[in-house]
């Protein structure tokens, strides 16, 4: 997997990561930057594309020039050469194309790798990330530790997770309050560079 | 590096998409520009071809064109592939860190050169020793660790499967404080950029009533 550091300037960090950044010596999580992916598979695919135009092009040209061009290349000659490029298959042609080229744009320009959360640097040249998965079955677990709880599905964002409960034999409050003072502690463990605030929502078994 | 090139090259390919789409688009719906051909004639007549080939510039132009993009289609291509592994580091200084242990490095593991001043060591050797180092630590359940090649030296890339009740801060300390500090001091390395990404397993199942 390859990662690189975001060449762009770091959002503004909340509290929490601010007062996480200054209780140790790990770095401070409003420094750190998302991870760019390389776009190893477009530019993979546009490579070849490229390429197979291109390769197309020369062979016909050679082709030509020793006088041995295949059919199908003097058809499509003749074709540009006779073809009146005025009709509705052109006009969608061309718009297909601005849009392949919109997208081709749009990942040059975005980051990308939106499953990986980048963790606070522990220093010595780290760069850790952690991808919204484990993040979320680190709360899972945490959630499934206590009393009352029989499953918890977790959703995880950059900024929120938010965690939907079952339980049952438990009153609603107390176990309310005790998930979230659990949830936050173990998302503030997680030295995640943006400490994702919890939304818990609890469902009774017999409410299902 | 990579990052950078694939972004720059998709950008301009993406222009250009964009600028000859529209201009289809336009010649499709007959605003094209009269600059050069009226909307009602093919984009190039046989006359014209003919009188372009007769030019002793043109058959250059023909062939060099496409041979120098295919050319630097099939460099982008093979850019995309291939870690590019270190094989081997010289060891600097051998009398330090260099002995039995989790590191592993000791005499005869993975060497690919010893001679008298200068000894090499494998790239999989010492990611190997790294894998067997973190092993140790509490909460790892699988490890995969490579070393590559960046402009600046070789990279570490870590992939560490974690069991979902680890405390990842304990972890990564133990990585910090313990491991890397082996491995540099083992090939005598004075810094070694580290890439770590955690992940867990599937999850665990959910509760079941008895």
């Amino acid at each position: 997997m390859s990662l690189e550091a975001a060449p762009e300037a770091p959002s503004g960090a909340s509290p929490a990561e601010t007062s996480a950044g200054t209780t140790d010596d790990w770095g401070d999580g409003a420094k750190v930057r998302r991870a760019w992916s390389p776009r190893g598979f477009p530019a993979g695919l546009v490579a070849l594309l490229v390429g197979g135009v291109a390769g197309t092009a020369l062979y016909i040209g050679v082709t030509a020039r020793i006088d041995r061009a295949p059919r199908w290349s003097r058809d499509l000659l003749e074709r540009a050469q006779t073809h009146v490029w005025r009709d509705d298959a052109t006009i969608i042609a061309g718009l297909i194309a601005a849009v392949l080229g919109l997208w081709l744009i749009l990942l040059a320009l975005t980051p990308g790798r939106r499953s990986l959360l980048r963790l606070r640097s522990p220093g010595d040249a780290m760069t850790v990330y952690m991808t919204r998965r484990t993040a979320a079955s680190f709360l899972r677990h945490t959630a499934l530790a206590s009393s009352g709880v029989l499953d918890a599905r977790v959703r995880m964002g950059r900024r929120k997770a938010v965690l939907r409960v079952d339980y049952h034999f438990r009153d609603p409050d107390d176990l309310h309050d005790e998930l979230i003072e659990r949830l936050e502690e173990r998302a503030n463990a997680l030295t995640l560079a943006r400490v994702p605030r919890v939304d818990l929502r609890l469902q009774p078994v017999s409410g299902r | 590096m990579r990052t950078v090139t694939n972004r720059i090259l998709l950008f301009l390919v993406g222009l250009g998409l964009i600028g000859g789409g529209l201009g289809l688009a336009a010649r499709g719906r007959g605003w094209y520009p009269d600059l050069v051909h009226t909307a009602d004639k093919p984009f190039i007549t046989t006359s014209q071809a003919e009188r372009l080939t007769d030019h002793g510039w043109w058959w250059w132009v023909a062939f060099g064109a496409p041979g120098l993009l295919l050319l630097l289609a099939l460099w982008w291509l093979i850019a995309q592939f291939g870690r590019r592994p270190v094989r081997s580091l010289r060891v600097r200084d051998t009398t330090a860190g260099a002995g039995d242990g989790p590191s592993g490095l000791g005499t005869g593991f993975g060497m690919v050169g010893d001679e008298a001043d200068t000894l090499t060591v494998t790239g999989n050797a010492l990611a190997d020793a790294i894998e067997d180092d973190l092993s140790y630590v509490d909460g790892i359940e699988h490890i995969s660790a490579h070393l590559v090649r960046r402009r600046h030296g070789p990279t570490l890339r870590v992939l560490v499967r974690a069991e979902p009740g680890a405390e990842p801060r304990a972890l990564l300390s133990a990585v910090r404080d313990r491991v890397l500090p082996n491995a540099r001091e083992a090939v005598g390395l004075s810094t070694l950029p580290t890439v770590l990404t955690l992940r867990t397993s599937r999850g665990l199942p959910k509760r079941h009533l008895d």
